[in-house]
């Protein structure tokens, strides 16, 4: 692993050669971790502020202003990484000028990419963005901003009217200019066809091995606590528990007044003390 | 389907869970029940110390400037910040008591600024607010006490004065420095705070602070001997952080776990292990016919 900072050429280099792989970030220390690992890049928009900090169910309550508390200060922190962020709900569905606006703003805080998700007019929202020099990327299949259109989230192309939809969105959000296109809860097949027949890039999440690259929420590999649990991630590790169990440790520590331990504890000496007493009475 | 369901009720959520209140924490104090509390700032941070039942949570503004925003000290930190954290306290909570600090330059100006600050934290869902130092602070605790905003001072080394105090150290070490400390706490107790964070304050001080006032003692860092004690999330589970705190005390390893874990994913998608079956989705035969012939004819 290079500490060269992922650039989206680079990536897009990679195409056919290795897999790009794709997490989360929603802190500094956390930007550090990914930072170590080998992941190519992660992701900090709206479900970071929604879903992993205030614990929504899904990202749509999130506010641009949220995520920008703490967008800034993890591209600072993270130096390798391509740091990837999806626009908050609300903030670009309306015009090419709103959604030029939020990722101009995203751009100002650091961010290497940004991310629309949805088709038909938000193809054109890619447009406007990839027009101007922002590196794009789209989002189909199952797009969670649009959970109340889908009902819930549901794998979407397992019948051939929607599996030729979403691969037809996919070819105009490439010929509309993303560099990356996030291919959610399609089955495998439909995702490994559309791979083959893009130049750009796709990140399957729950998609199958077929794709470019893959998405996972850090937290999902991690086990830490999310609010909803997805069927497409895979647990690699179980910090709730080992996280619990440190806490646990400590709280037991300060009942039994060994916490702080001995060695890291704040001192005066005997002569001080003596003279604090005689002063206070 | 590609998650459980949008809607189930994990088991993990708890329903009706009864909140702590400050009448609660003073039976605590009065009872010898030793009160603990950690910084929080996230859906899985506080789950984790709800699970721990730790008693105290706080979107502590030192752990916002440093762990979060990787800076040295707590000085960029605003207000709009800490509601920002609190909220997801908020909303995630269940049994522990909300504290939350008003951060440098949001209450220093006037009693009226204060108030402003206190109340918006209060509204967000805080059941307490938190104000650094002594001095013209104890004249704000006064101003706050008396709209009904329950207020705990801070004393020792307060990181919001790192300017003036310089590097974190010990405070309460000479006589002098450690009577200053004691009146101050008289003075915070007289003004009506129900507690103090003791940041890095002998404990032969902080104990007869402790035992000498009403007050509900919480010792931060190095300090022991309080009604209670208070940790940082990130020192305590080994998350990496550039500046460290002056007693760092380490009860797990999450860099190096979860750096494993991330090794070990980047490893199965590349040897294709990962996604399984069981993480996509098929699409029938019949279907991907179709789905062949059709796209055949756009092109």
């Amino acid at each position: 692993m290079s500490n060269q900072k992922v650039t989206v050429p680079h990536l897009l280099s990679l195409k056919g050669k290795r897999k790009i792989l794709n997490g989360s970030v929603m802190d500094a220390s956390m930007a550090k971790i990914i930072d170590a690992s080998n992941l190519d890049m992660a992701g900090a928009g709206a479900s970071t502020a929604a879903m992993i900090i205030h614990g929504y169910m899904t990202p749509i309550p999130a506010t641009l202003e949220q995520v920008l508390v703490y967008l800034g200060p993890i591209a600072k922190a993270m130096k390798r990484a391509l740091l990837s962020a999806t626009l908050p709900y609300g903030t670009y569905q309306a015009s090419n000028e709103d959604a030029l606006h939020t990722a101009i703003t995203y751009m100002q805080a650091g961010v290497d990419s940004v991310k629309i998700e949805g088709t038909g007019r938000m193809i054109d929202r890619v447009h406007a963005i990839a027009s101007a020099g922002i590196p794009c990327m789209g989002h189909v299949g199952m797009t969670p901003q649009q959970i109340h259109t889908t009902g819930r989230y549901r794998s979407v192309g397992k019948t051939a009217s929607e599996a030729v939809k979403v691969y037809k969105d996919a070819l105009l959000l490439q010929d509309a200019g993303a560099w990356m296109i996030e291919l959610e809860c399609v089955p495998w097949k439909v995702a490994e066809r559309i791979t083959q027949d893009l130049k750009v890039l796709t990140m399957g999440t729950g998609s199958g091995t077929g794709c470019d690259g893959q998405g996972l929420m850090v937290h999902d590999i991690w086990g830490l606590r999310t609010p909803v649990k997805p069927r497409l991630a895979k647990q690699y590790e179980d910090l709730h528990t080992f996280g619990v169990n440190a806490l646990s440790r400590f709280k037991n520590d300060v009942k039994m007044h060994k916490f702080p331990p001995d060695d890291k504890v704040a001192e005066i000496s005997d002569d001080e003390f003596k003279q604090f007493l005689d002063t206070i009475g | 389907m590609c998650f459980d369901s949008l809607n189930s009720a994990d088991n993990w959520v708890y329903i009706n869970m009864k909140r702590l209140t400050l009448q609660d924490l003073q039976t605590f104090k009065a009872t010898g029940e030793a009160i603990t509390c950690v910084t929080a700032y996230d859906y899985a941070g506080i789950q984790m110390a709800e699970d721990a039942e730790i008693d105290i949570l706080i979107p502590h503004d030192w752990g916002i400037g440093t762990a979060l925003f990787g800076q040295t000290s707590s000085s960029s930190v605003t207000i709009e910040h800490v509601l920002f954290y609190l909220k997801g306290i908020v909303q995630s909570v269940r049994r522990a008591y909300i504290l939350a600090p008003l951060p440098y330059g949001a209450y220093e100006i006037s009693n009226e600024q204060a108030i402003r600050n206190a109340a918006k934290l209060i509204k967000e869902g805080a059941d307490s607010v938190i104000l650094q130092g002594s001095g013209i602070v104890l004249e704000r605790i006064v101003s706050l006490t008396e709209v009904g905003i329950p207020c705990m001072g801070y004393l020792g080394y307060t990181p919001q004065q790192v300017k003036k105090l310089g590097h974190e150290r010990v405070v309460g070490d000479t006589a002098q420095e450690a009577v200053t400390l004691f009146n101050d706490t008289i003075a915070m107790e007289k003004a009506g705070a129900w507690g103090v964070i003791l940041q890095n304050v002998p404990e032969l001080i902080a104990k007869e602070i402790t035992d000498r006032t009403k007050l509900i003692t919480i010792g931060l860092g190095g300090t022991r001997g309080c009604n209670g004690q208070m940790a940082l999330m990130h020192d305590l589970l080994g998350w990496p952080l550039d500046t460290m705190p002056l007693f760092s005390i380490k009860y797990a390893d999450f860099f190096h776990r979860g750096l494993a874990a991330l090794n070990t994913y980047y490893n199965e998608v590349q040897n294709l292990v990962f996604p399984e079956a069981q993480h996509t989705f098929a699409i029938a035969d019949a279907d991907y016919e179709l789905f062949l012939k059709e796209i055949k004819k756009e092109s």
